[in-house]
């Protein structure tokens, strides 16, 4: 090393350590006052008397900012922050409080890679030192924070919409709990519809090759198959991929369904590159197919969709007032947001609500390394906006599912209408502890009924 | 006919459609790298910008034509305004302007996002080439009536660049340049303002591609990346700076892409690699190109 | 590149005191970090920032190793750092079966599981090298960077034996969890980075050394004196492989996991920005990148300019910081301050105007005879090699 080089390093050394102090300042963001009116959150009642006696619980968020899941992103933040504003707010303060502890939010933003998101809540947890860690979005990043969570067990993690189905239901974290559903869960109802009502008994599927699509499409298959359905084909598609027209020409004419796993620009893709082609088939959706995102772009594709059946844990058109009066809210408090907050929003929501509820149960005491807070947080029940939700013995939530059908409003627009919902939906979708379909995790080959 | 032959027509036809898409973002591509040796790392970036000119554009007029216009000349000022007020200043830093184009790429794409966000957009194709026409001899007797469009636009920009390249003034001294610049130069000719054009001119294809892209498939802020590369594989299959090139490569790739999707969807993405790799362990320079 | 030469400022003791007093400081980086933070954030500071850089700065170097002295900018290193991650799962992991039913796994110790790693991310790294060492320049870049997004293809698609999408978790190196062991881990990565660094430096004093860059320099000349010119450019490639391979083996011992997203196109391009924003001329500028990148990507979303919150627009900070760079600082900031240093004198009448590839070849040459350490070239400076360049050899 040389000698200009050698006293640069020292100096950057330096600098690094002064950067360092300033950072360390904290760049917690509080709740902006304009941003809730706090009569507009129904439920908000001063909560008891707290004995965290002045300190600050200290909230992270993980969400995914970059690429295909930046939209998504954006609404998670919004679901905590709406779920905080309902449930935290005092009138005539700033902020969010539990009694005279205030609440505050630290942010963080992956790129939906287990990586990226690692390090990101390796900073909000270690550098920003929050509490209670709300996140993450997709599903392998779920995986890599179970992992994570284990070396930190004095800390509680939440997750955010990650649906992965091993993250809680295999070799599960003790401190790590999951408020909203896995992605087996979200398609609860759909195979039996499929089959019983809809009189789908041979399908083909088209699939994104990845964990969330092996979830939800076993748990498609879990009922669709024990129900004595066939999935005649199965086309794993790469992520990436953009023209889907080999795997159209590849479907088989002589099925009486084709069920869709595939997200955003990628369902925007087969759809039109289907119609295109002069396709015809009835479809089946995942949970992120046939969602705003998809059924608000515009596009020839969009009178295929009329008559597909989809099944979600949330519903645009459900009435319950718990629901409306969520719905109202959100809109009230992000004029920017979507039409209407989709699954995302609502799994975030849901987890916040959970870490609201808990920290409401010892009073914000996060002493004694968190055990106590764990304790009540993993027996937490609430209603939700789409009803009620616990959690099962692997702290993941037992919750509701709908499942709806794409048809045309009034006003042209196309809309998931319900058909039914069922609430306290497990997480082994009622099949027997000792059933085959769970003796294996799901994957490209399982389960497997052609 | 039998399935299997259907099939296999089929998906022929998918590649070469596909590679009409490919061949007319990468002949921007090649054009720029041919003549002025800049490695442009925006130019999937300028794809993605294009296709958002072209959403916005036959959102406002309903015309798609306007849209395609609109998005080749935004995206050629552009990259007017990129040459003349980042890469000229480092002519022959072949490196530098890669990296200078890449930090643009990154802003160009973040600001995408945050002002259409990360939700899909299509847009719709003129009345003319909307649904499915009948054909014979593929899978349902039917086919996209725009992708079969495209291979006509593929033809078109072809046409348009040899006669540009062959024809004109611009396009003899382009073709000078290509071969040898300081002879170029030496001749007294305004380089600077030749390679302006070809800048603009590539970057005007790249924007144009984009508003066809989001027409036949769909347009979302991360493709960039996507667009890039195959711009790239592309042209380093066919070589260079070869317009002929860029045809060959974007057929073959094209080709690859659905053939492998149809009969190895696991790997097929991973094939377009290996025929790349393969390509230049037998021929650095590509295909067509020109060897030292 | 030539205005290398004096920074080579003379005095035996200082070139001796200095690297041992900038080793010295990053020696008690951990033990003064508790002195200033909280024991959690000592551990961040320690690993997330401290270990974090030396690992992607090991990566880093050994790009600037290969465009310094290869006058080859590759940008398959984080691929190749990314395979020898995967090795050292592949040999870690106990036998299990992955989900398409195939049995992968050995079982090996940490440390003989790096050694496999490495040995094939040598062999790997020759292996890019036979594809692309008949390609230089600009072309060569573009053929990297394909290289890499297909292995990222590769993983990605393939459970057999690179466990898909999810990748492998639960991986262990030698000095166990780095969060219960966090100076020991940040210890051993310095030792790793001080043995690459020093090694580099040795290497290319030897007989060795100096005809790579004689190949660098003059690949047609020395092809004329009989020397196997890709052959040389192949061994540069499995060297930098090597170094890349350190710097993977580090790095799934610090996240405990490996997946297909530490070897995407986004990680490809860091490695490269972190090189650029320290100097590609500098193999010290590595690891300054590499502090500068961790700080900008962990800060970048809590900085705010004139009221304006980069929260969610962090690309665009960073996007623009990486063109100013560019634009102002082209051989890095280690460059920029290098060549400030040493007043304007040589690079009025040089380095800005770098009029000839012929001159650049010339430059490092004779700063080399000055010392006796042979200076790295900086791409930046080449011109296009033009005719000359474009599938030469």
């Amino acid at each position: 090393m040389t000698f200009a080089t050698t006293k640069k390093l020292a100096v950057l050394i330096a600098a690094t350590a002064i950067l360092a102090a300033a950072c360390s300042s904290g760049n917690a963001t509080t709740a902006p006052a304009s941003q809730a009116p706090a009569d507009s959150a129904a439920p908000a009642e001063s909560m008891a008397a707290a004995t965290c006696s002045g300190k600050t619980i200290k909230l992270g968020g993980l969400a995914t900012l970059e690429g295909p899941f930046a939209v998504p992103g954006q609404e998670g933040f919004r679901g905590i922050e709406q779920a905080l504003n309902d449930y935290a707010k005092v009138e005539g303060k700033e902020g969010w409080w539990l009694g005279d502890c205030e609440i505050t939010l630290t942010k963080e933003g992956s790129d939906a890679t287990p990586a990226v998101a690692l390090e990101k809540a390796k900073k909000l947890i270690e550098q920003d030192d929050v509490d209670i860690l709300i996140g993450p979005l997709s599903g392998d990043e779920g995986l890599a924070m179970k992992d994570y969570a284990k070396q930190v067990p004095d800390k509680t993690f939440v997750n955010g919409s990650s649906a992965a189905q091993d993250t809680t239901f295999r070799d599960p974290a003790p401190n790590f709990f999951r408020f909203s559903t896995d992605g087996a869960q979200w398609q609860a109802g759909l195979g039996k519809y499929a089959f019983d009502d809809k009189g789908y008994k041979k399908v083909a599927l088209v699939a994104e090759d990845y964990s969330f699509p092996y979830t939800q499409v076993g748990g498609f298959m879990y009922e669709f198959c024990e129900a004595g359905g066939k999935v005649v084909q199965k086309n794993w598609v790469p992520l990436g991929t953009k023209d889907y027209s080999a795997v159209v020409s590849n479907l088989p004419t002589d099925v009486d369904a084709i069920y869709v796993a595939l997200g955003g620009a990628d369902a925007v893709n087969f759809f039109t590159q289907y119609q295109a082609a002069g396709g015809k088939a009835k479809f089946i959706g995942g949970s992120i197919t046939v969602d705003q995102s998809v059924l608000a772009t515009e596009g020839a594709f969009a009178d295929s969709l009329v008559g597909t059946i989809t099944a979600s844990p949330t519903s645009d058109t459900a009435t319950e007032p718990a629901w409306l009066e969520y719905v109202k809210n959100y809109k009230a408090q992000f004029p920017d947001g979507l039409p209407y907050p989709g699954l995302f929003a609502l799994s975030y929501y849901n987890e916040t609500v959970g870490v609201l509820k808990g920290l409401e149960a010892v009073n914000g005491d996060l002493s004694g390394d968190q055990k106590a807070f764990m304790e009540a947080l993993a027996k937490v029940t609430f209603d939700g906006p789409t009803g009620p939700v616990s959690l099962d013995s692997n702290r993941q939530a037992i919750s509701s599912n709908y499942v709806s059908e794409i048809q045309k409003g009034a006003d042209g627009k196309l809309a998931a209408v319900v058909i039914s919902k069922v609430d306290n939906i497990p997480q082994t979708l009622g099949l027997p502890a000792d059933s085959p379909y769970l003796a294996q995790p799901v994957s490209r080959d399982f389960p497997d009924c052609p | 006919m039998s399935k299997d032959l259907t099939d296999f027509v089929t998906v022929c036809l998918n590649g070469v459609t596909l590679a009409a898409l490919y061949f007319i973002v990468a002949s921007g591509f090649t054009l720029i790298f041919g003549l002025l040796r800049t490695t442009n790392m925006a130019h999937g970036a300028m794809y993605v910008l294009g296709a958002y000119v072209g959403v916005s554009v036959v959102a406002i007029t309903g015309e798609w034509w306007l849209g395609l216009l609109a998005g080749f000349v935004l995206v050629s000022l552009l990259g007017i305004a990129i040459h003349l007020g980042l890469l000229a200043w480092m002519a022959g830093q072949d490196l530098r302007q890669a990296l200078v184009t890449i930090g643009i790429a990154i802003i160009i794409v973040d600001l995408s996002l945050a002002h259409y966000g990360g939700v899909a957009y299509l847009i719709p194709p003129p009345e003319l080439f909307a649904g499915a026409v009948s054909i014979p001899w593929v899978v349902g007797g039917q086919y996209s009536a725009f992708r079969l469009f495209m291979l006509v636009l593929a033809a078109a920009v072809y046409l348009a660049l040899w006669l540009i390249l062959n024809r004109t003034r611009i396009g003899m001294y382009i073709r000078a340049g290509i071969d040898d610049r300081d002879m170029l130069s030496a001749l007294g000719v305004n380089v600077a303002r030749v390679f302006l054009f070809v800048f603009a001119l590539g970057a005007g294809l790249a924007g144009m591609s984009g508003v066809i892209g989001a027409t036949a498939l769909s347009i979302t802020p991360n493709e960039d990346g996507w667009f890039l590369l195959s711009s790239l594989v592309v042209v380093i299959v066919g070589g260079m700076g070869s317009l002929g090139g860029a045809a060959i490569g974007a057929l073959i790739i094209g080709l690859a892409q659905q053939i492998g999707l149809f009969y190895a969807p696991t790997y097929s993405i991973f094939i377009t690699f290996v025929i790349m790799a393969g390509v230049l362990a037998v021929r650095p320079q590509g295909l067509l190109g020109k060897p030292a | 590149m030539s205005g290398m030469s004096s920074r080579m400022s003379g005095r035996a003791a200082r070139r001796a005191g200095l690297p041992a007093l900038g080793v010295a400081l990053l020696v008690l980086y951990p033990l003064v970090l508790p002195l200033l933070f909280s024991a959690n954030q000592a551990r961040y500071w320690t690993l997330s920032i401290g270990s974090n850089s030396l690992i992607l700065g090991v990566v880093a170097l050994s790009l600037i190793f290969m465009s310094g002295y290869g006058g080859m900018v590759s940008l398959a290193q984080a691929s190749l750092a990314g395979f020898a991650a995967y090795i050292v799962a592949i040999m870690n992991l106990l036998p299990s079966s992955t989900a398409t039913g195939a049995t992968i796994g050995f079982g090996w110790p940490p440390i003989p599981s790096a050694i496999v790693a490495l040995i094939l991310a040598t062999l790997a790294g020759a292996l890019v090298g036979a594809i692309a060492s008949r390609s230089s320049g600009i072309y060569f870049l573009m053929l990297t960077l394909a290289i890499a997004v297909g292995f990222f293809y590769v993983v990605l698609q393939n459970y057999e034996f690179f466990g898909g999408h999810i990748g492998f978790a639960q991986i262990l190196g030698p000095t166990g969890q780095p969060r219960a062991n966090p100076i020991a881990f940040y210890y051993m990565c310095l030792a790793v980075a001080v043995f690459a660094y020093l090694g580099l430096r040795y290497l290319v004093r030897t007989q060795l050394g100096l005809t790579f860059q004689a190949v660098r320099d003059n690949p047609r000349r020395m092809r004329a004196l009989g020397y196997r010119v890709s052959l040389h450019r192949i061994a540069i490639f499995a060297i930098g492989g090597f170094v890349a391979g350190l710097s993977g083996v580090l790095g799934v011992w610090y996240r405990g996991n490996i997946s297909p997203g530490v070897v995407d196109l986004s990680r490809t391009i860091d490695v490269l920005i972190i090189a650029v924003i320290g100097g590609l001329g500098y193999p010290v500028g590595a690891f300054i990148g590499a502090v500068i990148f961790v700080i900008l990507d962990v800060f970048a979303s809590s900085v705010e300019v004139f009221g304006f919150s980069f929260d969610e627009r962090f690309n665009t900070l960073i996007g623009l910081a990486f063109v100013v760079i560019v634009l102002v600082a082209p051989h890095g900031l280690v460059g920029l301050v290098d060549r400030g240093w040493k007043g304007t004198k040589r690079r009025l009448s040089s380095s800005r105007a770098p009029a000839t590839a012929g001159e650049a070849a010339a430059g490092p040459a004779g700063d080399a005879t000055e010392e006796g350490i042979p200076a790295p070239v900086d791409p930046i400076d080449q011109r296009d090699p033009g005719s000359t360049g474009i599938g030469n050899s």
